[in-house]
């Protein structure tokens, strides 16, 4: 090594350094800096390779507490620290225990793979680079990950997936436990808890491809909790309509309307435990104004929606 | 609120966006970065993005990483494949365990590097490194000023640095490609 590429190494490393402080602002003479001599750039990407190869596996250092006990080497080794980055879980709570971490710069910050999020009562579509489109309803969040762009993981809410299909490199949604493979489709897809609801609109999808491959057609969704899996008849029709503010339901139980009508206004919409299970078939219709909807779904379901806290709550009727 | 503010900081700072993924050597991939960044553009929130061109550049930045760390994962995979060819065929569960037996190795001896350097260092660069925290934060935790931080950072970067190569890349492929895995 030359004493030029030594100096070239050190000013590299000093850059990976001040990258990756997630305050860092200094953009322009990084630039500067990379444009100064082309193979500035290979030296930036070795020393970042040599810090990310090192750290892997490091414990987080979490609050200082003073001068550590003595280090014992036969202390059993602590459980491998899950990893923060590419984790917005994890990221979560790192910024929960310093409370003073800016979180968008986190929240990508060396981010592997990365999470899309709505809020409530929030609708965001995008299209991937395949021109595979993906519609979030309300408080949905889903992980998208560059280095396997055919997959799409529904973390929490629902999403409506219209893929674009190739035999060659089908396209798969997995949620909790279950995966799901395109077969040329359009489908929503609905995690809550444990639950795992899929349904298709046109095309079909394999459900568990590689292990008991259930292929789910057009008009038909499944439902999948623990170790079992339930197949239905549904109208396609009614397959993503909350797109269009449309919810319609054949023999749905209200507490399955209530948590629909939730995510799509955005507030907590509760059921007297005497309702929940109480059947409903018909359309609620998503109108801006909640207050509206709300009156609308009283008088359609024959319940009544009483304000609670920033939410309301269905009650039977007092007459 | 999808990101409005964030997007039309793209189309300020389109050109000078480019011309950093070139001079990080991205060169004909820079316009597939650039689209895949405007991908990430729209879909995602940025009412907290305080300075939205910052928060551009660093996600080209992360952008970058992530394929070159798909670039490595995949050369990994191609020389696995090509000692199983060259073994007969015959995969086992061998290179596997053995990997792991490196990567603990790996740690130990990187563990052990940044222990010698002292409690202090040891903290910050972890405190850096892994939890995120922004180094003007930890001077504040620890009551120091910023300069001694950078310094402690400095000589912890520079002990990692400074590691044999075998210690870090013994199942990798040169990654400066002339053989930095010698």
């Amino acid at each position: 090594m030359t004493v030029e590429d030594r100096r070239r190494a050190d000013e590299a490393l000093d850059w990976v350094r001040r990258l990756h402080d997630p305050e860092f602002v200094g953009w322009d003479a990084h630039l500067a800096w990379l444009e100064a001599d082309t193979r500035n750039a290979a030296a930036f990407d070795a020393a970042s390779a040599i810090v990310s190869e090192a750290s892997e596996g490091l414990q987080a250092a979490g609050r200082w507490e003073g001068l550590p006990r003595p280090t014992n080497d036969n202390v059993a080794p602590v459980a491998p620290r899950r990893r923060y980055r590419g984790s917005l879980a994890g990221l979560a709570i790192a910024a929960g225990i310093v409370g003073v971490v800016a979180l968008p710069t986190l929240r990508l910050h060396g981010a592997r793979s990365y999470e899309l999020r709505t809020g409530p009562g929030e609708h965001r579509s995008l299209t991937l680079g395949d021109g595979t489109r993906i519609a979030l309803n309300g408080e949905t969040r889903i992980r998208l990950d560059p280095a396997a762009p055919r997959v799409a993981t529904v973390e929490a809410g629902e999403a409506f997936f219209t893929v674009t299909h190739d035999a060659a490199h089908p396209f798969e949604v997995h949620a909790g436990n279950a995966i799901f493979r395109d077969v040329g489709t359009a489908f929503d897809v609905q995690r809550q808890g444990a639950v795992t609801d899929l349904a298709v609109k046109e095309g079909a999808v394999l459900f568990d491809p590689d292990g008991a491959a259930v292929r789910i057609d057009g008009a038909r969704a499944i439902h999948v909790e623990g170790g079992t899996a339930i197949v239905r008849n549904v109208a396609s029709e009614e397959v993503g309509g909350w797109r269009t503010g449309r919810l319609s339901y054949r023999d749905a139980t209200l507490a399955q309307v209530a948590r629909d009508v939730a995510r799509a206004i955005g507030r907590p919409v509760a059921v007297a435990p005497e309702l929940a299970q109480r059947r409903f078939s018909g359309v609620v219709m998503i109108d801006p104004d909640h207050g509206l909807t709300l009156r609308r779904m009283g008088a359609v379901m024959g319940v009544e929606l009483e304000p609670v806290g920033a939410g309301w709550r269905m009650v039977p009727p007092t007459r | 609120m999808a990101g409005d503010g964030l997007a039309a900081a793209f189309a300020t700072h389109r050109a000078q966006l480019l011309r950093y993924l070139r001079a990080r050597g991205a060169g004909e991939e820079a316009e597939d970065c650039l689209q895949d960044l405007w991908i990430r553009v729209q879909t995602v929130s940025t009412d907290m993005a305080t300075d939205p061109r910052a928060y551009l550049y660093r996600m080209a930045h992360n952008l970058l990483l992530d394929r070159r760390r798909s670039e490595v994962r995949r050369g990994r995979r191609d020389t696995a494949y090509h000692d199983d060819v060259q073994a007969g065929g015959e995969a086992d569960e061998a290179p596997a365990a053995e990997r792991i037996l490196i990567a603990r190795e790996k740690l130990r001896r990187v563990e052990a590097t940044l222990r010698g350097l002292g409690a202090r260092t040891d903290h910050i660069f972890r405190r850096h490194r892994i939890d995120e925290i922004p180094q003007r934060d930890i001077a504040a935790e620890l009551g120091l000023s910023l300069s001694a931080v950078e310094k402690h950072l400095q000589k912890a970067y520079r002990a990692i640095a400074s590691l044999p190569r075998t210690d870090l890349f013994a199942h990798d492929v040169p990654i400066d490609g002339k053989g930095g895995a010698a």
